[in-house]
């Protein structure tokens, strides 16, 4: 079960270039996509979910060539968009029931069966015969959730999919996606970079509509092992500090300021050596500190 | 805090597409409803652009206004709870009564801006070109802005307040919609009542937008006032709007003291609280981690059948959620309020006045409106094609396994389910009107079907215009434009056909022709099949259009149109997209088709090739006035209809005869329209050599050597109407109820100026001299010698045998000798004695006969028994009237005949009368009006028969003058004797109408009534109006002596003699000055 994405490239009539040559293997199993607002994350996913043509390149599910025969790739996908809406006037049991249709259940029982289950899973089943139009956005976000899950699909996509989720429910829901990765291919797009380090065992991070890196994302941690340090510093002295070395974050801590720095050798004075995590790397490499894309394909061949 | 609101509110509203289109809507709005107006009342004289129509039309606010306001008002107050941002705004640091009244004033403000788009479309006018320029004045700008201040903004201020009420009080957004909706209604029924009934203080005051006061008031101005005055604020009218004004006040109150935000967001809380407590306490929630196993996949099928089935439940589901909504429902409510109304009520006053309850007047709603029902249909359709991107869940439902022609079907499809059901509540509230008034022996379930469901302007003709919309949706992507493109293609198809700019229908996507032309003689006659030809037309590309909708449908991000126009999408199988040019083709040719039947067989010519051609034929046979020709002498005609096949074959042997001041040596036959001659005998020989000008249809026939005296043709010819027309009825020869001049079969010797240009500007156009009148003058020697009915005749005698189907009853003019059958057909012979003009009518008809021995028999359809007494009755008491009055009556029997509806309304003629069904076979003759009506109609053409039995008139100016409204002057006093000064003071009113409506249309001018020269207008209104009025002073003996002293004269006469032999008979110098400035001038 492989989803490949080869030399894909998008420009918009705006000429804004939202993909450039995007190239990447997917797995079973659960796949981060991390990115700043506005590198190309939602532009990628909704082409690989057939709603969005790609000026160049391919992409190919087992052997579902994507651009080809869109029509195969929706029968086995699920997909659960950034942002989404619902008809204000019918019922979360009466809208998934349809899209189960939809995906294809036509005995009325499984599908009846199915929705009840999945309403249970995301927590909205006492709440089933309530119109879509008085639901808060949480509950909004696990209807969205439901539905992208109807159907056994092989390929999940999910676009930001926490958001509006309280802690309880997002925790809930990525055991859900993680329980999903163990026999599907799950594509996951966020900024949160917690939520990657969390759940997946493959990630890229994706800037400006290019791949930036692509790795696992302990393999990306360790890039860094033994070159962060943190210093607390006074507020004016912040400007000396991003002067003199490669700040890639900082934090406040305690009313302290808190900075991270890259350095291949230790810093002179009350630095400590910082134990790199995920966030790290990604600041590091948004801050142009952290040369990593060779990674992609060390990760890909392990696949 | 109100500008800050005000800014806010009104920046966002204006910058929507939506408001765009209100606009658009107001504007046309604006428009039409003036034309409308002028329609219905503009009989009284007023201008099209008069403040009469004006302050009606600002008044009674408009569907497409009241509507747009329902839509603007609700939301302003409600949307916070809506969209659910109540509880971030409503947490502001303002107070609550603060953003009430902002709200309140900016809704209300809105409105006002929106609504003054409506007045701007009246503005606009006379610059819409919906009417010539003589019909317009100075633009009343003071008296359009007064009826805005006093009528407008107080009516929009009522629903704005009422719909805060509404909503403050309820807390629910129907609540406002049906709180317009019932005030909507309360308009509607007091504007009914006071139709039905008569102006009241009930429907005067009670009309909550003030129309029916406003209405009584322009009723009683004079014509120069409806023209540019001013409303009177006063009497019913003020009451009326302080009435209201001060109810607005009161609802505005009560709103101001019901709403806070505190209970306003727990209108909106109510709904959620459940949710909250589901999702914060329910166990479930609480429990991390995978507790169950996932749902186990089932067997899915993504098969044809699949499809097909999914194709069947989502149309079911897409139709609910159209119907579901209550906005819905009151629109609809409130067009199934109007076609109940229209039906019980107005339907009545839409010919002469009520009439009885027959089918083809139930199913007239879907005409008059059927461009709003369109409208609505669209922009429904627009806004469900573009559900999923305006609920934003299309990124979900473009992503499922289901192809683009499934959804989008299924979504067409239930737009046509909605259609459907709004034609099948009209068609049952049709129905039931028709059972309430009593019409169930004349129920045509058949017909209810036909013009509901069927393309004559109903739910097919709808569907084409749903099926526009799923194209535009495709092609363009996008919901406003798609709104946009649609409407604007829709109005442009209106104001082109209205206005000329466009003739053929085959033009116009999803009209079908002849649709308002339904006769319950002939059914839809032609119609019936060049209906179904464009029907299959508008199909074959409707189909095409539905295939390209699915193939350009954006399936996830907006493409481009040129990136569509690839066709590379797979939205569509192959076949599917073959199948898009095959459906093209088919309709090309089916257009190719559709122009063969209409301009290939000369069914149809554009104005602008009449035009040119009668002004080539001028150019080309002027010179034939120049010469003299025969004139017929003697007619016996043969004619043998073949009604199913539209045709009739006719032998006519003709007596022509020379004065004595000339040879023969050409015979010059112009030719009616879809005659053919097929031989010409001439002592017993056919003419080898006649020479046929096939364009300008005229036949010349040598005689050599030249003749000089009286000669016996026999003509024979066909007539024949092949293919269909698209605006014709071609009544000379249809199916049932054919019927016509003779001018339509029998050839015009010499110049025929039926052919000529007879608009001035169009002369001039071509470059043809101006007319100063359509009729020689009384100094033309030449034409004092013609006939008024024919000039190419002498008063002649003759005969008519005329065959048609054995099913239907011949027509004829004169004595009816005998009828009999033969062959399988039916035949009557008919003579005329002694000399007449040749003023004779032939036709053939289905019909039940009813005989009042031995003077009147009746010919009317079946359905139709109503007045046949009472016709009867007055044709008995009118003939006693003429003979009292002028003496002998010329014939022993007449026939009356019931024409379809399109003919003209009255036709007399030697023996025969004829009446559009319309014009009395079907009036509910209870009312005195409708009773006056039928006794003038029947007494005129009566005094027609006399004056055209007794009386030889000259082919001059002022000829209908005695053709036309002395027989109309004669029956007035038929009618007051009958009925007294009140019926003729209703049909005073009747005519007045008509002449101060159409005399503005006079393309060359009106002339005095001395030197009328054959206006429709003129004789028959002001001219037997100013002759009864004559004779009323003159006495009615007096004057009717002078009428029955003509007879006795032999030389033609001119309505100028008789005038002068008036004037001698009025008693004083200033009586005639008056009458002389009555019949010598034109009226003020």
């Amino acid at each position: 079960m492989q989803l490949a994405i080869k030399n894909l490239s998008k420009t918009y009539p705006n000429g804004v270039q939202a993909l450039k040559n995007v190239s990447l293997t997917i797995g079973k199993g659960m796949f981060g996509l991390l990115g700043q607002n506005g590198a190309g994350k939602s532009t990628l996913m909704r082409t690989i979910a057939t709603l969005q043509d790609a000026d160049e390149g391919s992409i190919h599910f087992n052997d579902i060539d994507v651009f080809r025969e869109p029509q195969k790739l929706r029968q086995t996908l699920g997909y659960l968009p950034q942002e989404f809406g619902v008809y204000p006037n019918v019922t979360a049991e009466e809208l998934l029931l349809h899209i189960a249709d939809m995906k294809g259940i036509t005995q009325k029982a499984a599908r009846k069966a199915e929705v009840a289950s999945l309403l249970e899973r995301v927590n909205l089943y006492p709440v089933r015969k309530k119109k879509l139009s008085s639901y808060s956005g949480g509950m909004k976000q696990r209807f969205g959730i439901a539905q992208a899950l109807l159907g056994d699909p092989q390929l999940i996509i999910v676009d930001e999919p926490t958001a509006g989720l309280d802690p309880m429910e997002r925790n809930r829901f990525y055991n859900l996606l993680a329980e999903l990765g163990e026999n599907k291919v799950v594509f996951l797009s966020t900024h949160i970079v917690e939520d990657i380090s969390t759940l997946c065992n493959d990630m890229a991070i994706i800037g400006q509509g290019e791949v930036l890196l692509h790795g696992k994302p302990d393999a990306i941690e360790k890039e860094l092992e033994g070159r962060l340090w943190e210093i607390q510093i006074d507020r004016d002295e912040w400007t000396h500090y991003q002067e003199e070395y490669h700040v890639i974050s900082s934090r406040f801590h305690l009313g302290k300021l808190m900075i991270t720095v890259v350095a291949d050798n230790p810093p002179s004075g009350s630095f400590w050596q910082k134990s790199p995590s995920l966030e790290d790397a990604y600041f590091s490499l948004m801050t142009g500190n952290l040369p990593l894309i060779q990674h992609s394909s060390h990760v890909s061949e392990n696949i | 805090m109100f500008q800050k609101i005000f800014r806010f509110e009104f920046k966002s509203r204006f910058t929507q597409g939506m408001t765009l289109l209100f606009i658009l809507m107001m504007l046309f709005q604006g428009i039409w409803y003036t034309k409308g107006f002028y329609d219905f009342y503009g009989g009284d004289g007023m201008l099209m652009n008069a403040a009469g129509v004006f302050y009606q039309n600002l008044a009674g606010c408009g569907l497409l206004l009241v509507i747009v306001v329902a839509i603007i008002t609700g939301p302003m107050l409600y949307k916070d709870i809506q969209y659910k941002s109540a509880g971030w705004v409503y947490s502001l640091p303002i107070n609550d009564k603060k953003f009430f009244f902002g709200r309140f004033l900016t809704a209300f403000i809105i409105n006002v801006v929106i609504a003054a788009f409506y007045v701007i479309g009246m503005f606009l006018v006379p610059y819409s070109g919906i009417g010539e320029a003589v019909l317009f004045g100075p633009t009343p700008f003071g008296q359009i802005i007064h009826g805005f201040f006093i009528l407008t903004i107080p009516n929009l201020f009522l629903l704005t307040s009422i719909c805060f009420a509404a909503l403050a009080i309820f807390k629910k957004p129907s609540a406002g919609y049906l709180a317009v909706f019932l005030t909507v209604i309360s308009f509607l029924l007091m504007q009914s009542a006071a139709e039905a009934s008569g102006f009241s203080p009930l429907n005067l005051v009670g009309d909550a937008f003030g129309y029916v006061a406003v209405s009584q008031q322009v009723t009683m101005m004079s014509i120069p006032e409806r023209n540019s005055g001013y409303l009177d604020l006063s009497g019913y009218l003020l009451i009326n709007r302080l009435l209201w004004f001060s109810i607005s006040l009161i609802m505005l109150g009560i709103a101001y003291a019901q709403f806070e935000f505190k209970t306003f967001l727990n209108a909106g809380k109510k709904r959620t609280k459940m949710q909250e407590v589901v999702t914060d306490v329910t166990p479930s929630s609480l429990q991390l981690g995978v507790q169950e196993a996932l749902p186990n996949s089932h067997s899915r099928r993504f098969d044809i059948s699949a499809f097909l089935r999914k194709l069947g439940n989502l149309s079911l589901l897409e139709f609910k959620n159209v119907v579901r909504p209550v906005n819905f429902r009151i629109i609809a409510g409130i067009l199934v309020l109007m076609a109940v109304l229209q039906n019980l009520i107005w339907n009545a006053n839409y010919y002469i006045g009520p009439q009885v309850p027959t089918t083809s007047a139930m199913t007239n709603f879907r005409i008059t409106n059927g461009v709003f029902l369109i409208l609505l249909l669209m922009i429904w359709s627009g806004e469900l094609f573009f559900k999923d991107k305006i609920v934003n869940i299309w990124q979900i439902t473009d992503a499922l396994p289901v192809p683009v022609w499934v959804i989008q079907l299924s979504k067409l499809i239930a737009m046509l389910g909605v259609a459907f059901l709004l034609n099948l509540i009209f068609m049952f509230s049709g129905i039931a009107s028709q059972l309430i008034k009593g019409g169930a022996s004349t129920l045509d379930m058949g017909l209810f079907l036909n013009d509901y469901l069927g393309y004559n302007w109903g739910w097919v003709n709808h569907s084409f215009y749903i099926v526009l919309t799923f194209f535009l949706a495709g092609l363009t992507g996008k919901r406003f434009l798609t709104h946009i493109l649609g409407a604007g293609y829709f109005f442009f198809l209106l104001v082109c056909f209205e206005f000329g700019l466009m003739e053929e229908l085959r033009f116009g996507f999803g009209i079908t022709p002849g649709f308002e032309d339904y006769s319950e003689i002939n059914g839809y006659g032609m119609w019936t099949g060049a209906s179904f030809w464009y029907f299959l037309m508008w199909l074959s590309l409707g189909i095409a259009m539905v295939l390209m909708g699915i193939l350009f449908w954006d399936r996830g991000l907006t493409q481009s149109v040129l990136k569509k126009l690839r066709l590379q999408s797979r939205q569509l199988n192959l076949g599917g997209k073959l199948a898009i040019p095959v459906f093209l083709i088919a309709f090309f040719l089916l257009q190719s088709f559709v122009y063969r039947q209409v301009n290939g067989e000369d069914n149809f010519e554009l104005d602008a090739v009449s035009e040119a051609m009668a002004a080539e034929y001028e150019r080309a046979y002027t010179y034939l006035t120049d010469l003299h020709h025969p004139k017929y002498s003697q007619v016996d005609m043969a004619i043998e209809f073949y009604p199913d096949e539209r045709r009739a074959t006719y032998s006519t042997n003709v007596e022509v005869t020379l004065d004595t001041r000339s040879q023969l040596d050409t015979l010059y036959l112009s030719l009616p329209e879809h005659t053919k001659i097929q031989q010409i005998i001439y002592k017993s020989q056919p003419i080898a050599s006649i020479v046929l000008d096939a364009i300008h249809d005229v036949a010349k026939i040598p005689f050599s050597p030249p003749l000089d005296s009286t000669i016996t043709l026999r003509i024979d010819m066909e007539k024949t109407f092949k293919g269909f027309s698209q605006g014709d009825p071609q009544a000379a020869l249809v199916y049932r109820g054919s019927f016509a001049s003779i001018d339509s079969y029998l050839p015009v010797i010499g110049f025929d100026r039926g052919k000529m240009l007879e608009e001035n500007r169009s002369r001039a156009e071509h470059e043809l001299s101006r007319l100063t009148s359509l009729l020689p003058s009384v100094e033309d020697q030449e034409a004092l010698q013609e006939d008024a009915y024919r000039s190419d005749a002498l008063l002649l005698k003759g005969s008519l045998k005329i065959g048609t189907s054995l099913d239907q009853t011949p027509i004829g003019t004169g004595n009816q000798v005998k009828s009999w059958e033969e062959n399988n057909r039916r035949y009557t012979s008919f003579e005329i004695p002694k000399p007449l003009s040749l003023n004779w009518y032939v036709g053939t008809g289905l019909y039940t006969a009813s005989e009042n021995p031995p003077f009147s028999t009746l010919y009317f359809d079946s359905q139709h028994p109503y007045n046949v007494a009472l016709y009867h009755r007055i044709l008995s008491l009118g003939r006693g009237f003429l003979e009292q009055s002028l003496g002998d009556f010329p014939h022993e029997q007449v026939r009356l005949y019931e024409i379809p509806r399109y003919q003209e309304a009255v036709y007399a003629f030697p023996n025969g009368i004829a009446i559009s069904e319309k014009e009395g076979w079907i009036a509910d003759t209870t009312g005195l009006k409708e009773r006056a009506y039928l006794h003038h109609t029947i007494a005129t053409s009566l005094a027609q028969q006399w004056v055209q039995s007794k009386l030889q008139i000259a082919h001059v100016q002022g000829a209908d003058m005695l053709r036309i409204a002395l027989p109309e002057a004669l029956a007035l006093q038929f009618v007051q004797k009958q009925l007294g000064d009140e019926a003729v003071e209703l049909l005073r009113e009747q005519k007045m109408k008509i002449y101060n409506k159409d005399r503005f249309n006079d393309p060359n001018g009106e002339p005095p009534l001395l030197f009328a020269d054959g206006k429709d207008y003129l004789e028959a209104n002001l001219g037997s109006l100013q002759l009864y009025d004559w004779s009323a002073e003159l006495g009615f003996s007096t004057f009717n002596e002078k009428v029955r002293a003509l007879q006795t004269e032999s030389t033609a006469h001119t309505f100028i003699s008789f005038y002068e032999q008036l004037l001698i008979e009025t008693a004083s110098k200033e009586q005639q000055k008056g009458w002389r400035k009555r019949f010598e001038e034109v009226q003020d």
